[in-house]
């Protein structure tokens, strides 16, 4: 009978996560704990949090990192990478953060094509503060703050990153998600390509990962990762889209 | 012999803070401080800093938070309406003890309000601005030459205190041509800092800059905080008295209006009237100390102001405890008149003008 060993978490993860459980963000953390772990860049990257529930990196993860304010993370990037160029400069940023409140920020970023990354935790809601409607929340989806569902008419259609930013000139677009260990590996490859851009000076990448959270969803674990593989990966493209 | 300039105000600023150790600068066009913009898109590439056009004024100062946590001397600026915009990343830059330094080149009006001179921002600048409480040193240029000096001298106040430091001009100081003297250029190093974010390898003690409350217990820091402005009014306290020893009335003004109560001094002088003047030149802390030189012949206090309701007064009264009846001439989006200025203080001596009255 094979026998199943967990590996090891690499020495970055310093500590036990502080997530709700089945949430997908300690998943990627783990994710970018071992890109950065193989790329041996920890000591040569800094991380720009934004805040909600992915700012708690900084609880369990060993990295030096800032902390603007919600959703300013296009243009804390911006300044990190121009003053240190040797330095890695990358966010974990949420679908609210990047796509809402700091949609601004984050756009001209990229049309700057800033050399920096970000990864996005699509979770198609504002998770901290309780599942309100975020630019993601799928159309029919219950949200706290649209206790009816979302409709076109009241908020409009779903925000899709790949459809807007697909034709500007940046190096590294991809949408991946985390629901299984194929999928995972995808991420894990999607975030050392993007950080390879950067160390190439290639400019902006982003890529956008969907990930559960089952707290505000009202699922299980389990049935959160269901919800992705049947509702949320057919509803988006996944994959590459820029790659420079 | 030093470098003398004939320089806009606002062209000083920029200048002084590039020759204090500024390598950032991160800004958005406005009127009337878009000449500090120009030049630092000029100046920063022959000193090899950064200027970053920023996409508004809150990307700006949030640049500004990020190029200032890891080391680098930064700087921005706006005004109006835009100074409005910078105020929830200058209560980060607070929180997280970041040493920022922004400038304010005050114009006139509420909300979108003028592009002329104004001296409305006052409440906004020394009684915080965003949210939580706490005050910016607040300095208070009234020529091209200050202008130059507090840029320069801005970076190592902050540093000292691990502070924001606030420039608070106005239009007329930014936009007028005066001779001023260039500083030597400083030294800085923006790793010469513990608290300056760099990368740090595993098995060191990572750095992270965020809100010191979220690391540090806050009743701590609290008190720590208390501590530190407590030291700063102590120790910052600065002003220019000016004739105010055996003065009647005594004028204060900052900015544009002290170099018109100035000039109201010397004039009312010549006539017999016994004017003075108190000009704060920290408006945060302010100089409370300058009151303690008053005479027991002062009958009155009178701010010199360019807003509606007298911002400036609110403070005198607080800080002259009331001692004297405090007046205020106010002038909205005019420079105050030197003449206006000696008649009301008559006036005020004939006892022709009522305090409450003023607004």
């Amino acid at each position: 009978m094979a026998r199943v060993t967990a590996k090891k978490a690499p020495a970055i993860m310093k500590c036990e996560n502080m997530f709700c459980a089945g949430c997908g963000h300690s998943i990627f953390d783990r994710i970018l704990g071992e890109v950065l772990t193989e790329m041996d860049i920890i000591g040569d990257t800094i991380i720009c949090s934004d805040i909600g529930c992915n700012h708690q990196f900084q609880y369990s993860m060993a990295v030096d990192a800032i902390v603007p304010p919600h959703g300013k993370m296009g243009a804390a990037l911006t300044a990190m990478k121009r003053v240190r160029p040797d330095k890695y400069a990358l966010t974990i940023a949420g679908d609210g953060g990047a796509y809402a409140i700091g949609l601004g920020e984050t756009m001209a970023c990229a049309t700057r094509n800033e050399n920096v990354t970000f990864f996005v935790m699509n979770n198609t809601c504002y998770g901290m503060t309780g599942g309100q409607l975020a630019p993601t929340t799928q159309i029919g989806q219950w949200s706290s703050s649209t206790p009816r569902g979302r409709t076109v008419e009241e908020h409009g259609l779903d925000f899709d990153v790949v459809q807007v930013m697909r034709n500007l000139d940046i190096a590294y677009l991809a949408r991946t998600t985390i629901i299984n260990p194929a999928e995972i590996n995808k991420t894990k490859k999607a975030v050392r390509k993007a950080l390879e851009k950067q160390r190439d000076g290639k400019g902006f990448g982003l890529v956008e990962v969907l990930v559960p959270c089952p707290t505000n969803w009202g699922l299980t674990p389990v049935k959160a990762m269901e919800r992705i593989k049947n509702e949320l990966m057919t509803r988006y493209e996944m994959g590459e889209f820029i790659d420079r | 012999m030093a470098e003398v300039l004939l320089i806009k105000g606002n062209e000083a600023l920029a200048e002084g803070a590039i020759r204090g150790g500024c390598r950032f600068y991160a800004g958005y066009p406005i009127t009337p401080q878009s000449e500090i913009l120009e030049w630092m898109g000029k100046r920063m590439k022959e000193v090899d800093g950064v200027f970053v056009q920023g996409e508004s004024e809150i990307a700006s100062v949030n640049m500004v938070f990020a190029a200032r946590a890891l080391g680098v001397r930064a700087l921005t600026s706006s005004s109006g309406p835009g100074f409005s915009l910078k105020q929830e990343g200058i209560a980060y830059w607070v929180s997280a003890e970041i040493p920022g330094v922004v400038a304010c080149v005050q114009r006139y009006g509420i909300g979108d309000g003028f592009i002329g001179a104004g001296q409305d921002n006052y409440w906004q600048a020394v009684k915080g601005g965003g949210n939580g409480d706490y005050h910016l040193i607040t300095l208070a240029p009234n020529s091209v030459q200050e202008n130059m000096d507090m840029a320069y001298e801005a970076f190592e106040l902050a540093e000292k205190w691990m502070h924001p430091v606030l420039i608070l001009s106005d239009a007329t100081i930014g936009q007028m041509v005066e001779p001023c003297e260039a500083r030597p250029y400083k030294e800085y190093d923006k790793d010469q800092y513990d608290w300056a974010v760099k990368g740090t390898p595993i098995g060191e003690k990572n750095k992270v800059v965020t809100d010191k409350t979220y690391n540090e217990d806050i009743d701590g820091w609290n008190a720590k905080y208390l501590a530190k402005c407590r030291r700063i009014i102590e120790e910052e306290q600065r002003w220019e008295s000016i004739q105010v020893e055996d003065a009647e009335v005594v004028l204060i003004a900052y900015g544009i209006s002290s170099r018109v109560a100035e000039g109201a001094v010397n004039a009312a002088r010549a006539k017999g009237i016994k004017l003075g003047l108190i000009r704060p030149i920290t408006l945060w802390p302010f100089p409370r100390k300058a009151f303690a030189e008053l005479s027991k012949d002062c009958k009155a206090l009178v701010t010199v102001e360019m807003n509606m309701m007298g911002q400036l007064r609110e403070d005198v009264m607080l800080y002259s405890k009331c001692k004297y009846p405090v007046y205020a001439i106010t002038t909205a989006y005019k420079v105050p008149a030197v003449d206006d200025v000696i008649s009301f203080a008559e006036d005020i001596l004939a006892g022709k003008v009522k305090e409450e009255e003023v607004y």
